[in-house]
């Protein structure tokens, strides 16, 4: 594609033509915040933290929206448009909870006060975002503190209806990143943007809890989320009590998912967190051992193996429970063509309980389960099935760090229990671990002669699962992940 | 003698039955769409476009002509007409009574535009409390097709759900997809993707009922009519402290004292205080000042607007306070919620306006109208948010004695 030539802050750049200012600004160091902006999603510009001066234009311009033109000039730094982006901040804290604020007054603006262990040390707020908020971070960047406004922070009740995927609406700066995540790509059609004016606000289907609501528990909305709006519950305390309680033993179980958050928080350079660390680190804090997701994944492997062996025709399978949730939501009716086989969560807790209690001499009943995990529908499983004790994140796991003296930095590697299980995997690669993703495609590859489709989005199994029902399929092995 | 009326846009109202499609058809009407349908399309569109010179009535005053041409030359295997009838701007009434008396013109000058742009599908979105205005364009409808008119052009009526956001043309096109009704990303314009993606004119009430007379009488007649630069007559809503409030259409070389007279002047024992001129997100024009044209650019010049035609004219009891803290919060509970300066912005203008109101207003409290006026006329999304605070900045500047009486000392 051709090139165009734009000015952004006095800087003379050739850029790809068809790209956004936000584009060009940022493949150039250039720094413009954002708040509603995600790249995997189609720009809303409703946050107008990006806007930006264009030479010529009656208005500011969104910069994630706006394309470059030939001979364009941009000003992304102007004190007019830093105290207009101040004032949207300041709006929006408004009608924010009243201990963001407190947060917000601690006054110094340094870069490291931002940082994990300050909240730590705070415990004022206790908000699951803090010190990965992304509002907060632009509240330090401009110097936000006393509001000029009259401020009502709290309005509405938190939905704690899931006792999983949590939501906050005061919290909730309407960047809509959940609703166009459950809407577009998950296809979920559960959030939605209601109400108009200030009244405006993100809902379950029909306003009811979530509880109630179509909600798959995928906590895809949680991902995106910038503040505290949308989170999954915590369990920090609940597992330190249970890691420390006598006749209590806890099993652990990490997956390498949580290790790029993790390095993010704790200022590791990307890629040089090894698992073993992070083992090391939670046997300090008195989990009595801990076994690596790679461990059991050979377990869960098989039993999707024999499935894909077995099936009569088309092998749809799934061992997740978002999946799970949505085909009986959305595909009822072929529900019985889908094999669902445990998680690696309950593979990993089965084998707990019986296998390890046994080894160990414990009571089975004494065996607490964690997971160590990214992914939020671990988190609603473990409430809902019971499938482990609880759940936790990268971001859980570096607080219990904090609290109990762990540095990822110096702790040295330990070894992870051995539970392997060496099963002759043919189709180890379609059921393998799946990340997310926001594309509209599966991924499709061919293993001994058959076609396989993995979904990585509700989206792609929507398309799967639609193509299945109207016959139009042309897959023999299809893997469902949320 | 004061200025007269020139009836165009309202040529047939009392004369006929609006219940009655021969009635039109005995004042000529539908003939204009014969003649279109035998002129060569871009031959009809230069007409419209360069002869005439028609520009919106709605309130953006965008040549009506050129949006046909775009929409004719962009791609699409189905195109639309949509017609803008979601008239809620307060104090603006000339849509309802062009459609009540006459909509059978409203529905022509859709058809003559579906003509010359390739349409086959006409849409009228109808404001939802106009339920009777609604009925009589689904009766107008039902017989132009049924005296074939309509040809190959599928007409529906389509009811709004009272949100005033939808009057801004692509939430109008989200609301008709049975979308949120809040405003998109521009570009794409309607006239490139616009209803279901598919190419579309958006054009008002006002600016439809003018097309019949263009292609009828021609567009050098119909140049001929008011300002240079902004032809034909203007529909003007007259409401507030004057003799006859109604609908008045003027040549647009009027002046707004000429519009003014035609109502019956100002109520008996007042003067006038000021002129709310265009609806609720225009300016102030002082009472004194009232000696001046009422086409498009001549208002512009004078950094005036000219809106949807809409005259609020206010005696000297009124204070300005009032009016501003009215449309604030009317405009706060019509914002859409989509952008934040709107969104929050307004809400926090609702409250400092209303310490005014009780009195208690403060310099600082002013500063900050000023402040969230700035921001909000930069970076709003749309037209709503960007001219919300126009009224205060307005009145401010014109009568700032009135703030100070409702301040602290």
């Amino acid at each position: 594609m051709a090139n165009v030539h734009v000015t952004i802050d006095d800087r003379a750049l050739e850029v790809p033509e068809g790209s956004t200012i936000l584009e060009a600004a940022r493949q150039n160091d250039i720094h413009i915040p954002t708040l509603c902006y995600l790249k995997e999603l189609d720009p809303r510009a409703s946050f107008r933290m990006c806007i930006v001066e264009v030479e010529g234009a009656r208005t500011f311009m969104p910069s994630c929206a706006t394309k470059v033109r030939e001979g364009m000039v941009v000003h992304t730094n102007t004190d007019a448009v830093r105290a207009k982006r101040k004032l949207t901040l300041e709006l929006i804290m408004a009608h924010h909870p009243v201990d963001c604020h407190h947060c917000l007054r601690i006054g110094n603006t340094k870069e490291q006060d931002l940082d994990l262990w300050f909240c730590e040390m705070c415990f004022f707020c206790d908000c699951v975002r803090d010190g990965i908020c992304e509002l907060q971070a632009l509240n330090r960047e401009y110097h936000v503190d006393q509001l000029p406004f009259t401020i009502e922070g709290d309005r509405y009740e938190e939905d704690c209806s899931l006792g999983s995927v949590t939501r906050n609406p005061d919290k909730c700066i309407k960047c809509r990143r959940c609703v166009d995540v459950c809407n577009d790509i998950q296809t979920v059609h559960n959030l939605a943007y209601i109400g108009r004016g200030r009244q405006a606000r993100v809902a379950s289907a029909l306003d009811k809890p979530m509880a109630e609501s179509p909600c798959v528990r995928c906590g895809r909305c949680v991902d995106v989320c910038p503040t505290g709006a949308v989170y999954m519950q915590e369990h920090i305390d609940d597992m330190l009590d249970d890691a420390h309680a006598y006749g209590t033993h806890t099993v652990g179980m990490v997956s390498s998912s949580i290790l790029p958050d993790l390095e993010k928080l704790c200022h590791l350079e990307s890629g040089s967190l090894d698992i073993h660390r992070v083992i090391a680190g939670l046997v300090k804090e008195g989990v009595d051992c801990v076994v690596s997701e790679e461990q059991v994944i050979g377990e869960n492997q098989a039993l999707a193996e024999d499935l894909i062996e077995q099936a009569d025709g088309v092998a749809i399978i799934s061992n997740s429970f978002a999946v799970k949730n949505f085909v009986h939501e959305y595909f009822a009716d072929i529900e019985d063509k889908v094999s669902f086989y445990p998680s690696v969560q309950q593979t990993f807790t089965d084998l707990a309980k019986r296998k390890l209690a046994a080894e160990f001499g414990w009571d089975a009943d004494s065996v607490k389960t964690v997971v160590f995990t990214a992914g939020n529908e671990n988190g609603a499983e473990a409430h809902e099935l019971g499938s482990a004790d609880f759940s936790m994140n990268a971001r859980e796991v570096y607080r219990t760090f904090k609290r109990t003296g762990v540095d990822l930095g110096r702790i040295k590697p330990t070894d992870a229990l051995k539970q392997t299980r060496d099963v002759a995997r043919t189709f180890g690669a379609a059921t393998a671990p799946v990340a997310f993703n926001f594309e509209k495609a599966p991924e499709t590859m061919r293993i001994a002669g058959k076609k396989v489709a993995i979904a990585h989005n509700l989206g792609q199994c929507r398309a799967l699962l639609e193509g299945v029902k109207e016959g139009t399929n042309e897959f023999d092995v299809i893997r469902l992940c949320a | 003698m004061a200025v007269q009326e020139t009836r165009l846009a309202l040529r047939n109202m009392g004369k006929i039955d609006p219940m009655s499609i021969d009635d039109y058809i005995a004042q000529g009407g539908y003939e204009a769409l014969a003649k279109a349908r035998q002129m060569d399309r871009d031959e009809l569109i230069s007409e419209v476009e360069n002869a005439s010179k028609l520009r919106g009535r709605g309130g953006a005053g965008f040549n009506t002509g050129f949006k046909w041409s775009g929409a004719k030359a962009s791609e699409g295997d189905q195109k639309f007409i949509v017609c803008n009838a979601d008239e809620g701007e307060p104090g603006t009434f000339k849509d309802r009574v062009i459609l009540e008396n006459d909509p059978h013109t409203v529905l022509e000058g859709m058809l003559i535009a579906a003509y010359a742009v390739g349409a086959t599908e006409a849409i009228v979105y109808c404001r939802g409390e106009y339920e009777h205005q609604i009925a009589l364009l689904r009766h107008a409808v039902e017989q132009a097709e049924e005296h074939g008119l309509t040809g190959d052009v599928h007409m529906h009526v389509f009811s709004g759900a009272g949100s005033y956001v939808c009057g801004e043309e692509t939430a109008l096109l989200n609301s008709i997809e049975g979308q949120r009704a809040e405003p998109r990303l521009k570009p794409p314009y309607p006239t490139v993707a616009g209803a279901f993606g598919k190419p579309t004119v958006v054009n008002n009430v006002e600016t439809f009922a003018n097309v019949p007379v263009i292609v009828g009488k021609g567009a050098a007649w119909y140049a001929g009519i008011g300002a240079a630069e902004y032809p034909g007559t203007k529909v003007f809503s007259i409401s507030g402290d004057v003799k006859n409030p109604g609908c008045y259409e003027v040549a647009t070389d009027a002046s707004l004292n000429d519009v003014i007279e035609l109502a019956g002047g100002v109520t008996e024992g007042h003067k006038i205080k000021a002129v709310q001129l265009g609806g609720s997100s225009c300016g102030y024009i002082k009472g004194s000042e009232l000696d001046q044209s009422v086409d498009f650019d001549s208002l512009r010049r004078n950094g005036k607007s000219l809106g949807s035609g809409a005259v609020l004219v206010l005696n000297e009891t009124h204070n300005l306070v009032d009016q501003v803290q009215q449309i604030v919060h009317f405009l706060g509970h019509e914002s859409c919620g989509k952008c934040t300066p709107c969104r929050e912005g307004l809400c926090q203008a609702g409250v400092i306006l209303d310490r005014f109101a009780a009195g208690k207003g403060t310099q600082a409290d002013l500063d900050m109208l000023q402040a969230l006026h700035d921001l909000m006329a930069t970076d709003c999304f749309c037209a709503l948010g960007q001219g919300a605070l126009t009224a205060f900045v307005s009145a401010y500047e014109i009568f700032p004695e009135d703030f100070r009486e409702r301040m602290v000392n």
